[in-house]
């Protein structure tokens, strides 16, 4: 069996397991929920658009959420679906097993990655396009193409996020990680608000991860409906040094974890 | 059968050991800030104002720690029935002639150190990172207001609980109740919405309950109520909270044991 052969096996296989555990609609929904309600409150709440767009330099607060918030819950969903995936092949000893499996583990992991992306796009697209139409018109509903597009190469780097944050957690031994990292990418990436309202230091920090690229590439495109690239180019280097940085991590803390024969432990 | 003070006592006694040896504990007062933060800052942001004047961005640290405080006792204690159950000692405990409501009843004594903790550290982080200085203008009041959220929110998850055991997919239920419950009692600044939804908030007694702990806090009013008339509808709430989810989770076993 091919190369080709083999990573369609895998999507099919993924996307197959997604359908049977029926939770791909119940998820979709949930975002719905999520994204609905952010844009209630957004409606309902006196704003000061003046002053947001000072700090944010966007004219509407609701558009900005309704354009970033989707892709922070996808890259929860992300970290809290591939996480707990991992850990319970851990704890079922499976992870051990298919360490001896003579495969591609670099393709099997692109494999999962394509059918999460394609997945992901589906649920910006269903929960976006409603609300993005109530506040910015057919005009803003019409960006959504290109932001797709940007969004397409962004949740690439943030599968690799999920990855890596999946085999930290079976390093460090315990499931509460998974809950740490998801708290710090909530509030620490300044998706659903402006990162300037947080001290200088913790802006610096939050460019390290992939997260605040994607946000802002995404949004450009939501207001503007253009892909600038002054702002693409630059994304995508960051995005490929992430994309290079993870996988070299990835690889070693996969090998000390072989080494060590560590899968199987991770306490609740 | 055992004797309820046996129970509690042993509930009490044996859940704050697992709570003092989970790592969750620690990650939780470690992530219960930054998650408060994180919501709060969501909602202000549409009128960033409420960020640079002191008295608001305290009201808003507190709602956000009352998002967190909300979302720790409803997975903590709502989840832990079904939790018990699936690990098969719920079995066990009701062959027994164990009391599960009063099993319950400690778990969720066993988390007030817990989410005080969380609540006042999400408080005192949020102020202090936003640039303002942390207040409590009533020590007594606010830790006998909270005393009260907590039981009001025990309560809910204990009821929550005893729906768990026959819903399929409880985590669904929690995501979506964690949010609705502190949006719709005040933790949002009130004097971010229009009059009638303000009035909708003013009408609800679990939004009293927070209203008390706001200004024993805060000093600051912000429900157009006198404080005897809150005081009376906050006891009175979590006083027939407290009774209603017992007996929900009576009835909830009995159908257990017999099914």
């Amino acid at each position: 069996m091919g190369s080709v052969e083999k990573f369609l096996v895998v999507v099919e296989s993924d996307l197959k397991e997604l359908w049977r555990s029926g939770e791909l609609l119940l998820m979709a929904a949930l975002l719905a929920f999520f994204q609905g309600l952010f844009f209630l409150i957004g409606n309902l709440v006196r704003r000061e658009e003046e002053l947001f767009a000072k700090i944010s330099g966007y004219s509407d607060s609701v558009l900005y959420q309704m354009a970033g918030v989707p892709v922070l819950l996808l890259s929860l969903v992300m970290v809290s679906a591939v996480g707990e995936y991992v850990i319970e092949l851990g704890r079922r000893g499976a992870l051990e097993h298919i360490q001896t499996i003579p495969v591609d583990a670099k393709l099997v992991l692109g494999a999962h990655s394509a059918t999460i992306t394609l997945i992901s796009l589906l649920y910006y697209l269903v929960v976006t396009v409603p609300f993005v139409y109530f506040r910015g018109g057919p005009q803003a509903v019409s960006h959504l193409l290109p932001a797709l597009l940007v969004l397409a190469v962004g949740l690439v780097p943030l599968f690799l996020f999920a990855a890596l944050v999946a085999i930290l957690t079976l390093l460090v031994r315990t499931e509460a990680f998974i809950e740490l990292v998801s708290a710090a990418v909530y509030t620490f990436t300044g998706i659903a608000y402006p990162l300037t309202v947080f001290p200088q230091i913790v802006v610096a920090l939050a460019q390290l991860l992939p997260h605040p690229h994607v946000a802002e590439s995404v949004r450009l495109a939501v207001f503007y409906g253009v892909l600038e690239p002054a702002r693409f180019l630059p994304m995508l280097a960051v995005l490929a040094g992430y994309a290079v940085f993870s996988t070299v991590l990835y690889s070693r803390i996969e090998r000390t974890l072989r080494r060590g024969g560590r899968y199987e432990v991770v306490t609740e | 059968m055992r004797s309820s003070p046996s129970d509690l006592k042993a509930g009490l006694w044996a859940f704050s050991r697992l709570l003092l040896r989970s790592p969750w504990f620690a990650v939780g007062l470690v992530t219960a800030p930054i998650w408060s933060m994180g919501i709060g800052l969501t909602f202000a942001i549409h009128a960033p104002s409420l960020l640079t004047d002191q008295g608001s961005l305290r009201g808003l640290s507190l709602g956000a720690g009352y998002f967190v405080v909300t979302s720790i006792v409803l997975w903590n204690v709502g989840h832990f029935l079904r939790q018990v159950r699936d690990e098969g000692v719920l079995h066990s405990i009701v062959l027994a002639g164990g009391r599960v409501e009063v099993l319950m009843m400690a778990r969720g004594i066993t988390s007030l150190p817990y989410t005080a903790l969380a609540m006042a550290l999400s408080y005192a982080v949020m102020v202090t990172l936003l640039g303002s200085t942390p207040s409590l203008t009533d020590p007594l009041g606010a830790a006998a207001s909270f005393l009260l959220l907590h039981v009001v929110l025990m309560s809910i998850s204990l009821l929550a609980g005893s729906a768990f055991l026959w819903i399929r997919r409880p985590w669904i239920v929690t995501n979506v109740l964690q949010f609705l419950l502190p949006m719709s009692s005040g933790m949002i600044p009130v004097e971010l919405f229009p009059e009638q939804i303000r009035s909708v908030i003013a009408a609800s007694p679990i939004a009293h309950v927070f209203e008390l702990l706001r200004r024993a806090v805060t000093g600051t009013p912000s429900l157009p109520l006198g404080q005897p008339q809150l005081v009376a509808s906050a006891v009175i709430s979590a006083a027939s909270l407290l009774a209603v989810s017992v007996l929900a989770m009576r009835l909830s076993t009995e159908r257990l044991r017999r099914s």
